[in-house]
């Protein structure tokens, strides 16, 4: 059996391990859920309103085009027109990326909360083993003959 | 799953604003002869490429819940829609959508406010 500095050593590291993975991750993961969660529909509300534009402008330059009634010299007009709808679509494009990178970043934010519970449930499952040989050790009377190993188990209850 | 019509070649056009569309749909229909359907959005497209015939979709790229990009794969997975051709009609230049969409099959890309009637439907004929 390890002495009782190995025992400390690893139950430092366990904690440690608990609180970075267990809490640390988990606030991390939560709070990028969270603006996940508020950007996306925002985002998706932008694109619909720049869609709505592009749309619009888009719609009186090909009317236009269907019925030759662009103007004379109103040429270069709709051509900065058109332009600007083109700019449109692009940023749109972008920002549909970016709805796509915050689905993915939700993602990894869910595995890393659903890691999080998982090691809990591992760490409870250990300290209910823990418990079962504790007592099946001291129905054996095991205690009442070694001090150092009744101790590390008080420190582990 | 049934032939939207049984003369004209009918065309599905997937769009999320149906103002565009409706000017697309006028034009196609006055000018082409073709038979138009509008599916508002990329999720009722694909409803309706699986319970009517096609002989083309135009596809707009930027839309919401279900983008062009995401239409183009599902149909390029589904063993009855991927021989159907696909045009792209988007106000998109950008390379990178280019190449995505390039890669996922359709037949040609069509800047909206580029194209005029004559042109759309030279590209179409071309292509069905």
């Amino acid at each position: 059996m390890a002495d009782n500095s190995t025992d400390n050593s690893l139950q430092e590291q366990l904690k440690q391990v608990h609180y970075i993975l267990g809490e640390q991750a988990t606030d991390v993961a939560n709070k990028v859920m969270s603006t996940t969660t508020e950007m996306a529909p925002q985002l998706n509300d932008l694109i619909k309103d720049l869609s709505s534009l592009a749309s619009k402008i888009s719609q009186m330059v090909v009317e236009s085009k269907a019925i030759n009634t662009i103007p004379v010299g109103k040429a270069e007009d709709y051509e900065s027109v058109s332009n600007f709808a083109k700019k449109l679509g692009n940023t749109q494009y972008q920002l549909l990326g970016l709805t796509h990178d915050l689905v993915d970043l939700q993602k990894g934010a869910e595995a890393i909360l659903n890691k999080g519970f998982l090691l809990g449930d591992e760490i409870m499952d250990l300290q209910e083993e823990l418990m079962e040989v504790r007592s099946h050790l001291d129905s054996l009377g095991v205690f009442s003959n070694n001090p150092k190993l009744r101790e590390f188990f008080a420190r582990n209850n | 799953m049934q032939n939207m019509s049984d003369t004209a070649k009918s065309i599905l056009i997937i769009e999320d604003e149906v103002s565009i569309a409706e000017v697309f749909k006028k034009q196609l229909e006055l000018i082409g002869g073709f038979a138009i359907e509008i599916a508002n959005g990329g999720k009722e497209g694909l409803q309706k490429l699986q319970s009517s015939k096609y002989s083309l979709v135009l596809l707009d790229l930027v839309m919401p819940e279900m983008d062009g990009l995401e239409v183009l794969k599902a149909i390029n997975e589904d063993e009855n829609l991927k021989n159907i051709p696909v045009i792209v009609l988007t106000n998109v230049t950008s390379d990178d959508a280019w190449q995505k969409v390039r890669a996922l099959g359709a037949k040609n890309i069509l800047v909206k406010t580029d194209v005029d009637p004559d042109g759309l439907i030279a590209q179409i004929n071309a292509v069905i």
